[in-house]
């Protein structure tokens, strides 16, 4: 009888010292368990500030890295370099808040800070690919790359290199218009501007228009109406000039389309394959 | 042994009754915040409860009451999210009808008439809602004013016992409201008139004399034979300015039609008292 009774209390023991683990919500333990739970749910900023709650209570680097990495999630990059920094700097052989770094530098758009830190051999040989492949993709879309970085460096594997090599290729030759020459030719004959720039109906209508008020312009003044003659010359001249400045600003609309479309598709392939980044830490 | 055993099941009992309380603890106090109009923290802690709630006795509840948070701090499209979470996790009739009816308040809120209008139908043909036809017509008219079709929303009410003062008012802001089609359609015929009916005297006068003063240029030029000069007064002048005063009579009657809705619906926002999206 003792002996069961003895058992009983050990087993009730056991069971309500884990279920008032599990039942205060706010107990240290379960304030991870939920901030990794939002981490996994894409709520990032209420994942920083739970992890930031627990810090205040233990103070832990890991911790630290989370709120670092949830506001680089979160796309506060500013806060989330800051962060990253502060953990480099305090603990020196930190490989994954460097490969952060360099991610939310990437991410952020701040090509020119991520080329200069790699060159100055800011990095960590543990993740050095990876960050490698990031530095390679900075210099690609920030136009510093010419046809002699072909072919593309081996820490890329090879269904990479097919992708990265397309891009720069697209980066070197982008195929793009210049709006003088589109504007002289519109100068010399109406509308060819904007076939050059591809846009053929415009620049036929723009050439008939021009024509058509040139010649009722012409016709007037020979029938001696030079009122009339004059409003046509005058919308003759409009259509005109009005197509030489329409074909230069439809060369930089075209080349702004192909900007757009060059880093849509590039922004797409790097986050469908987490910026070419192999292994990352998981929730 | 059977004591002991009935002692062992008694300890299991007040054990899961403790961590029922933490549950209901967070409850409260997410309510409390909800309260407070702490929407974005109602929000965390309820997130909170809903990930330790392992028995799922709180989800629905949970929900309901994210998504009136959601709803309260502007975030309609989360608001609705929470309503479905509400819907999949209500358990009986009257629960699922509750949240269905909170998730269309919302979408009628946000305007997302066709979508409101929808899951109306649906609750309207489901058998178990059968008895409450009456709520579901009450919904409808909002839905009604929501899309300025003050007339109609007046008709549904009237068919609603507790909504008579909804339909009398509904059918005094429609009678309020301008024709935009009378302010077009008399503005054809003289030039001005819209902007008279819709209140605006100096703008129809000015409208009635430029469109005055650019015919008489018009039939001038074509009595001494100008007939081109004739042709580009009418074309520049005439037609521009008869073109614009019939443009302008229709924005006055829209704009005054605004101005008479908005002030309806501040007014049912401020001093109205029964159920609101």
């Amino acid at each position: 009888m003792r002996k069961s009774l003895f058992l009983f209390s050990f087993l009730y023991c056991f069971v309500f010292g884990q279920s008032d683990e599990n039942s205060n919500l706010h107990s240290p333990q379960n304030i991870k368990r939920f901030a990794d739970y939002l981490m996994t749910e894409n709520d990032y900023y209420r994942a920083s500030l739970e992890y930031e709650k627990l810090l205040r209570i233990a103070p832990d680097d890991t911790i630290s890295y989370k709120i670092a990495l949830a506001k680089s999630k979160g796309e506060q990059y500013g806060a989330a370099l800051s962060d990253f920094m502060s953990l480099i700097e305090k603990r020196k052989i930190m490989p994954e808040a460097y490969l952060q770094y360099y991610k939310t530098l990437f991410m952020a758009g701040f090509d020119s800070t991520l080329i200069y830190r790699y060159e100055n051999n800011f990095f960590n040989q543990v993740v050095y690919d990876d960050i490698s492949r990031l530095y390679f993709l900075a210099l690609l879309r920030s136009n510093r790359l010419t046809k002699d970085e072909l072919p593309i460096p081996d820490f890329f594997d090879n269904e990479q290199k097919q992708f990265v090599s397309g891009f720069l290729e697209r980066k070197i030759n982008p195929g793009y218009k210049n709006p003088y020459i589109a504007a002289l030719l519109s100068a010399v004959v109406p509308g060819a501007g904007k076939v050059y720039t591809g846009r053929y109906e415009e620049g036929i209508t723009a050439l008939i228009l021009t024509s058509v008020f040139a010649y009722l312009s012409y016709s007037s003044f020979e029938a001696d109406h030079n009122v009339r003659g004059w409003l046509f010359a005058g919308t003759s001249f409009l259509f005109y000039s009005g197509n030489i400045y329409g074909s230069a600003a439809s060369a930089q609309i075209h080349n702004a389309a192909v900007n757009l479309k060059f880093d849509t598709d590039f922004n797409f392939y790097l986050k469908s394959n987490n910026y070419l980044i192999k292994k990352e830490y998981g929730f | 042994m059977r004591f002991s055993a009935f002692i062992l099941i008694g300890l299991f009992y007040v054990n899961i009754s403790f961590s029922q309380s933490y549950l209901e603890e967070q409850y409260d106090y997410a309510k409390n915040l909800l309260e407070k109009e702490e929407y974005f923290d109602v929000v965390t802690e309820l997130k909170r409860l809903i990930y330790f709630d392992t028995t799922g006795s709180y989800k629905y509840a949970a929900y309901m009451m994210m998504g009136t948070a959601y709803k309260e701090g502007g975030k309609y499209s989360e608001a609705v999210e929470a309503f479905i979470n509400a819907e999949i996790n209500s358990g009986s009739t009257d629960k699922l009808f509750s949240a269905k009816v909170e998730k269309i308040k919302t979408n009628i809120l946000r305007r997302a008439i066709n979508s409101a209008d929808n899951q109306l139908r649906e609750i309207e043909n489901e058998k178990s809602f059968s008895n409450r036809a009456d709520e579901i017509q009450y919904w409808r008219g909002w839905l009604y004013i929501f899309n300025d079709e003050w007339n109609k929303a007046s008709e549904v009410f009237s068919s609603v016992d507790s909504a008579k003062f909804l339909s009398n008012f509904c059918s005094e802001v429609d009678k309020q409201k301008y024709s935009v089609t009378f302010a077009k359609t008399i503005s054809y015929f003289i030039p001005g008139a819209g902007q008279f009916y819709t209140g605006n005297y100096i703008s129809g006068a000015m409208s009635l004399a430029y469109n005055l003063l650019a015919g008489y240029f018009t039939v001038n030029s074509f009595v001494e034979d100008r007939v081109f000069d004739g042709v580009i007064t009418a074309n520049f002048l005439w037609l521009r300015f008869y073109n614009g005063n019939i443009q302008n009579a229709e924005n006055f009657a829209v704009k005054k039609n605004l101005e008479i809705t908005n002030l309806a619906l501040e007014y049912l926002q401020n001093n109205y008292e029964g159920s609101k999206p």
